[in-house]
C-alpha cells in the first residue's frame, strides 16, 4: 500500500457515506417490485399469472442480494473509516482483501 | 385480472420504482479525495452496484411497458389470450440479469457502523420474502452470519458455512506454505515460509477449536470472524451458543478476558452447558469471543495493554450490538429474553463498557466475576448488578479500572465459598482468577441462579478477603 493512501480522505465523510450505504440497503424496497407485480393476471389459468409469479422471485432475490451488496459495501467503507481514523492504513486496505473463498461466491470470513 | 387491474398493479410498481431510485442515490459519487488501493476497490464495488442498481431499474421500466400496453390492449378490446401471452412472454424474459457479489471486507475490531441497529437488521429480514432470504443465506454466509438481529438458526447455519470454507482455505494455504518451505533455500525465505506456516497452523487450530464446540447437539455458532492475517489479537473471533438463544426465557452472555482465544471454546461450552443446567429450563448461555481480547505479547502496547482501555471499549461495541441483536431477533413485542451478561477479568471491562451509554439496553442484570473494576458506574441498577470475588483472587483486588466492584454501591455480591445446602449438597469454593465457573461450585450457581431469573436463591458474600483489606490499608 502507498504510504499516501487514504490521505486526503477525511474518516468522518467515509464514515458517513458507509452509514448511508447501510441505511439505503436496510430501507430500500426489496421486497416491493415482486409485490406489485406478482398478482397480475390476464385470463384465470392464463400465462401471464405464472411468469409474473416467477417474475415475482427472481426480484426478490435479486434486490435483496443488491441490499446486501450494499450493506456490505457501507460496512467496509465504515471500517476502513475507522482504520484510518486509527492511523491504521494497512487495516483500511482490507477493503482490498475481499477474503472472498471460491471465486465469485461470497464465503469471505472477514467482516 | 382486468385492465383496472393491471394499472393498479402498474401504479403499485411506479411507487416502488421510485423508493429503490432513491436507495441508489447514495451511490451517485466516489468519495471525495480519497486515494490508493482501498479508494480504487471501493469505487469498483460502487460502479458494479451502481450498474447493478441501472439494470434493476431497467427492468422495472421494461416491465412497466408491459403492463401498460396490456392494459391500453384490454381496454381497447384486444382479445385477452393474446394480451395474455404477449404479457406473459415479457414478465418471463425480465429478472434475468445476472447480479453481483461485493466481497466482504475484513473490519477491524470495534468496526461498528452507524445505523447498522440490530432492530432495523432485524425489520429488514423480515421484510424479505422467504426466497430471498434463503438467496442471501446461500450466497452471502458470511454478511449473513455476521448480522446482529438476524435469527440464531439463520446465523448458524450461514456461519458454518463459512467456517467450512475457511477450514479448506486455510488448509490450502497450510500445503502451499509447506511446499514454500520445502523449497526454500535463502535464510530470509525459509524464515518468511517458516513464520507462514506457523501462522496458519495456528489458524487451523483456533477453527478446529471452534469447530469442536459447535459439534455437539444444542450448540449454534452465532458469530465467526476470521482475519487471515492479523495484527492485533488472536485473529478468531467466534460467538457459541448453548440453548435456544432465540426461544430461552433466561439468556447469559459470558465474555472472557485477558489472553483468552476461541482455542477455549470447547472447554466453555462445557461449563455453560452445566451452568444452564444449573439455572433451570428454558435457559440458553453464550461463550462470546467475539473481541480480540488482550494478549500477553501486547501489553507494551498502549492500543492493545490489558492495561488500558482500549481493547475494552472496542470489544464494548460489538458486544452491545451482539446483546442488542438478541433481543431484535425475537418475533413481536413482549418476547424479550430475560438477558443476563457476565463478563470475567478483562472481560468485565467489555461487559461494563456494552452496557454504557452506548447502550445494550436489552441486557437486565449484569455479574462481573474476578473484575479489576469496571469504570465508575456498574452498569446496571441495584438489585441487577452482581459481582463474585474469590478468595485469593489477585486480579480482583487490583481494582484497576476503578472501585473494586464488590465495595461499589448498589453491586450485590455472590459467594464463592464452600457451601452446605439444605439437601446435603455441597458446593465447592473458587480460588484464585479462574474457578469462577467450575461446575459444583458456589460461584456457578450462584451465577446460574442470577441467569436463571432466580437471584433470590444466590448465597450472598461480597467476597472482600486480605487482598481487600491491604488494598485499603495503601489507600487504593
Amino acid at each position: 500500500m502507498d504510504d499516501q493512501d487514504g490521505l486526503r480522505v477525511r474518516p468522518e465523510e467515509l464514515r458517513e457515506t458507509g452509514a448511508a450505504c447501510v441505511a439505503a440497503a436496510l430501507e430500500a424496497p426489496a421486497a416491493a417490485p415482486g409485490e406489485a407485480v406478482r398478482t397480475v393476471e390476464v385470463l384465470p389459468g392464463g400465462r401471464a399469472g405464472p411468469a409474473a409469479g416467477g417474475l415475482a422471485d427472481r426480484w426478490e432475490a435479486a434486490l435483496a442480494g443488491w441490499c446486501a451488496d450494499l450493506l456490505t459495501h457501507g460496512e467496509a467503507l465504515a471500517a476502513g473509516a475507522l482504520a484510518y481514523a486509527a492511523g491504521d492504513g494497512a487495516a483500511a486496505s482490507g477493503l482490498t482483501a475481499g477474503s472472498a473463498v471460491g471465486g465469485g461466491d461470497e464465503h469471505g470470513t472477514g467482516r | 385480472m382486468t385492465a383496472l387491474g393491471v394499472t393498479v398493479a402498474a401504479a403499485r410498481l411506479v411507487v416502488a420504482r421510485r423508493r429503490l431510485a432513491r436507495a441508489g442515490e447514495v451511490l451517485a459519487a466516489p468519495v471525495p479525495g480519497w486515494i490508493g488501493a482501498a479508494a480504487t476497490a471501493a469505487e469498483a464495488s460502487r460502479v458494479a452496484l451502481l450498474g447493478a442498481h441501472e439494470g434493476l431499474l431497467d427492468e422495472l421500466d421494461a416491465v412497466l411497458r408491459s403492463l401498460g400496453v396490456a392494459a391500453l390492449a384490454l381496454g381497447a378490446g384486444t382479445p385477452p389470450l393474446v394480451v395474455d401471452a404477449a404479457l406473459a412472454a415479457a414478465l418471463a424474459a425480465a429478472g434475468a440479469q445476472p447480479t453481483v457479489t461485493i466481497p466482504a471486507a475484513t473490519a477491524p475490531a470495534g468496526a461498528t457502523v452507524p445505523g447498522l441497529a440490530p432492530e432495523a437488521v432485524a425489520r429488514w429480514w423480515s421484510d424479505l420474502d422467504p426466497e430471498a432470504r434463503a438467496a442471501l443465506e446461500r450466497d452471502r454466509p458470511a454478511l449473513v452470519g455476521g448480522l446482529d438481529g438476524l435469527p440464531a438458526a439463520v446465523r448458524d447455519r450461514a456461519n458454518r458455512r463459512v467456517l467450512a470454507a475457511a477450514q479448506a482455505e486455510a488448509r490450502a494455504e497450510e500445503t502451499a506454505a509447506r511446499d514454500r518451505l520445502a523449497r526454500s533455500r535463502h535464510p530470509v525465505e525459509l524464515a518468511r515460509a517458516g513464520g507462514e506456516l506457523h501462522e496458519v497452523r495456528a489458524r487451523l487450530a483456533r477453527l478446529g477449536a471452534v469447530a469442536a464446540a459447535v459439534d455437539r447437539p444444542g450448540r449454534a455458532l452465532l458469530d465467526l470472524e476470521v482475519d487471515r492475517h492479523a495484527t492485533v489479537g488472536q485473529g478468531v473471533r467466534a460467538a457459541v451458543a448453548q440453548g435456544d438463544v432465540d426461544t430461552a426465557a433466561h439468556v447469559g452472555v459470558v465474555t472472557p478476558g485477558f489472553t483468552t482465544g476461541v482455542d477455549e471454546l470447547p472447554g466453555r461450552l462445557e461449563e455453560l452447558g452445566a451452568l444452564i443446567d444449573a439455572a433451570g429450563p428454558g435457559t440458553a448461555a453464550v461463550a462470546w469471543y467475539g473481541y480480540d481480547a488482550p494478549q500477553l505479547d501486547e501489553v507494551a502496547d498502549p492500543d492493545r495493554s490489558v492495561l488500558g482501555r482500549a481493547p475494552a471499549e472496542e470489544g464494548g461495541r460489538r458486544l452491545a450490538a451482539f446483546l442488542g441483536g438478541l433481543d431484535a431477533a425475537r418475533p413481536g413485542t413482549g418476547a424479550d429474553p430475560h438477558l443476563t451478561a457476565v463478563g470475567h477479568s478483562y472481560g468485565s471491562m467489555v461487559t461494563a463498557a456494552a452496557l454504557d451509554d452506548r447502550g445494550a439496553a436489552g441486557a437486565d442484570d449484569v455479574v462481573y466475576l474476578g473484575s479489576p473494576g469496571v469504570g465508575p458506574t456498574p452498569g446496571r441498577p441495584a438489585g441487577h448488578a452482581w459481582v463474585v470475588e474469590a478468595t485469593g483472587d489477585a486480579t480482583a483486588d487490583t481494582a484497576w479500572f476503578g472501585p473494586d466492584p464488590n465495595r461499589m454501591p448498589g453491586v450485590t455480591g455472590l459467594s464463592a465459598r464452600e457451601v452446605a445446602l439444605p439437601d446435603g449438597r455441597v458446593l465447592t469454593e473458587s480460588r484464585g482468577h479462574h474457578g469462577y465457573l467450575t461446575p459444583g461450585s458456589t460461584s456457578a450457581e450462584n451465577v446460574a441462579a442470577v441467569v436463571g431469573g432466580r437471584p433470590q436463591d444466590a448465597v450472598l458474600d461480597r467476597g472482600i478477603d486480605a487482598g481487600d483489606r491491604l488494598r485499603r490499608l495503601v489507600g487504593r
